[in-house]
This record gives C-alpha cells, structure tokens and sequence, in this order.
C-alpha cells in the first residue's frame, strides 16, 4: 500500500533531515519515565492526556518516545 | 535574484513571461561542456535519481537529449496543467517559459535545481503547478485591479499588460499545499494527530500504538482510517476554497507534496539569495 500521508507530515515538518540534532537535547529523567511509561501502556487515561498534551508542546519530545517504542519492540519477551 | 551568468542563452532573446514566438522556443545556443559540468558539479547535483545522469546530459550542452526533454515531458505537462485549470494557451504559455527557464534563457538553468528527491516528471509537474497557480493569481489580482480602476468588469482588456504583476518566488504551491495540511490537522485532536505521526513518521506499528491507549488493534485501524478521510477530505475542500479553479485529486496533492519539499528548498535559495542581494 502506498502511504500517502508521510509526505504530509513530511511537508509541515520540513526539518525532519535534522531531526537527529533535536533527539541529542536532554530529557529530565522524570518525563523519560513517564515516557517508557507511556510507550509500555501502563498510564492511566489521565496520564496519558497528560503526556499527549505535554508531545503536543514540545513535539521534539516524540522522538524520545519512539525510542522507548522501539527499546520495547527489540527487548526480548 | 537570478544570476547574469546564463548557461544556456536563447537565440532570440524574449524580454516577456509571456509566450515566445515559437521558432524563438526551440533556437538555443550552447555554451561549452565543461563550464556546464562545472556548475552542475558545484550546485551539488548527486546520483540519487536515474533521471540525473540524463538531466547531466541536458547541461552538458548535449542537444539531442534536450529535444528528448522537451519531446518526452512537454505533452504530459501540457495535459496535466489543461487537466488541473488550464486552458490550452495557458499551458502552451507555461510551457514555453518552463523550457527557457529549464535550459537558462533567462539566468541560471532551473534544472540545475533539481536535486534528484523525487523522479523528474514530478518535479517537472510541481514547478509547472506552481507556476500556473502563481500566474492564476495574479491574473486575478490583476483583473481585480483594472476593475477598481473603471468600476467596471473588463476581463478582456489587455491593454494593462504592462502593469501584469510579477512572478513571485517559487513558493505559492508550497504555501497552499502547507496551509491546506495544517487546516486540516488542526481539525483533529492531539491525540490523534500523534498517533497518525507515530504510524507514518516513525513506524510504529498499529499494535504498539493500540498498546499505548489501550486499544484493540482493529479499533486503532479504524480510528486512524477515518482520520485519514476526514483529512484526506478536508485537504481538497481547502484547496477548492482557495483556488476554485484548481482541479486536484488526492493523488495530485500527494504528488506534488513529495515534491513540494524540494521546491521549497528551491524558494528558500531563492529567497536567501534575493535577502542576501538587497541588502
């Protein structure tokens, strides 16, 4: 199937090429745990309003959360 | 602003954006080879695209592959602007300056911008919709003008040739296509737009999105399909307040967004260079 929709994403987010640059800032370990926490599924529907309007502020945050997506995913079962 | 240094100069030289007679179209005098391939080299052109190495050939001064341009693309262009709101002359009109401009009548040859990210009969279509959106535009702009100044309608006094407005930067399209996706992601929630940027963006798959909110993975399936209508459908309603007269499908937009990148980097060349100029 094609997707037709990255390069929207792609169009409003015309710096994706350095999105890398914006992955290397710091996180508090506090929200890097509400962040795995998220990623896990084990937030509460409060929380996760939360950290969704918190991604919204700062969408450089996303990629912190795909790295917990992705840490999940190569972690064994 | 446009560089003096033309690469390509045309025969007989046509001051207007408007159409050339046609035997000025096809008449091109080269430059040498090697001062081609030097500015082609140093404007970054790669061997991303297998459209490249022909593109090459065409700076290279080499003639038979400039025909083959033209010959291969210029039907295809003609039909897809008659298609999104053109009318024949119009095109023919686009058409003609799209080749000077490509082969450097007036400047640097805009081929030279082409960078390989997208294959080049789309990159051909986006830079030839944006020029006919542009010149729409200021069509409009400029019959609204001649109305305010005899308080009446003359669509068909061109006697004001003159005072046409200019051709902007290559920048409508991309300003279109820009505001048309952010009026339409702005309609859907944070979370959903997030889940929509998660799955296309970064991968993510439907099932580790369903484990995030808890959801089964058909109901995140069916969740992020009818935001796709919802946006898909919002996306040409927008085009179509803007500019009625331009005719898109979905397909057509998808096309000239993955275009549209390279073309605003273009815009933002351009605009940095006309900065840097008037300064």
């Amino acid at each position: 199937m094609i997707d037709d929709f990255t390069p929207l994403f792609r169009l409003i987010e015309n710096r994706t090429d350095e999105v890398s640059g914006r992955a290397d800032r710091p996180i508090s370990p506090g929200i890097q745990k509400k962040l795995a926490k998220l990623a896990a599924g084990r937030c509460t529907d409060e929380e996760r309003r939360e950290l969704i309007r918190l991604l919204e502020q700062q969408p450089d945050l996303i990629l912190a959360l795909v790295r917990e997506i992705k840490i999940l995913r190569e972690s064994p079962k | 602003m446009r560089s003096d240094s033309t690469l390509l100069k045309a025969d007989n030289t046509y001051s207007g954006r408007r159409s050339p007679p046609a035997q000025a179209r096809d008449d091109f005098v080269l430059e040498p080879p090697d001062k081609v391939k030097d500015r082609a080299k140093d404007c970054g052109i790669s061997d991303r695209s297998p459209d490249l190495p022909f593109i090459k050939q065409v700076l290279d001064s080499d003639e038979s592959a400039t025909r083959a341009l033209r010959a291969r693309y210029s039907a295809q262009l003609k039909a897809t602007l008659c298609k999104r709101g053109a009318s024949s002359t119009e095109a023919e009109d686009l058409l003609a300056d799209l080749w000077a401009d490509c082969f450097g009548s007036s400047g640097e040859p805009l081929l030279l911008k082409y960078g390989g990210r997208c294959p080049l009969s789309s990159w051909l279509i986006t830079v030839v919709t944006n020029r006919l959106i542009d010149f729409k535009r200021r069509e409009a702009s400029r019959r609204e003008s001649l109305r305010d100044k005899s308080g009446k309608s003359q669509t068909n006094d061109f006697e004001g040739i003159g005072n046409f407005p200019a051709r902007q930067p290559d920048n409508a399209l991309v300003g279109l296509l820009r505001q048309a996706v952010m009026n339409a992601f702005a309609a859907e929630s944070p979370e959903m737009l997030l889940m929509l940027r998660l799955v296309h963006m970064y991968e993510v798959t439907q099932r580790e999105i369903g484990r995030i909110w808890n959801w089964h993975e058909s109901k995140v399936s069916r969740a992020l399909e009818s935001a796709r209508v919802r946006i898909r459908t919002a996306v040409l309603a927008e085009l179509h307040r803007t500019d009625p007269w331009l005719t898109l499908g979905w397909d057509d937009f998808v096309e000239l967004s993955r275009c549209a990148r390279e073309l605003a980097s273009v815009c933002e060349l351009e605009i940095n260079v006309q900065d840097s100029s008037s300064r």
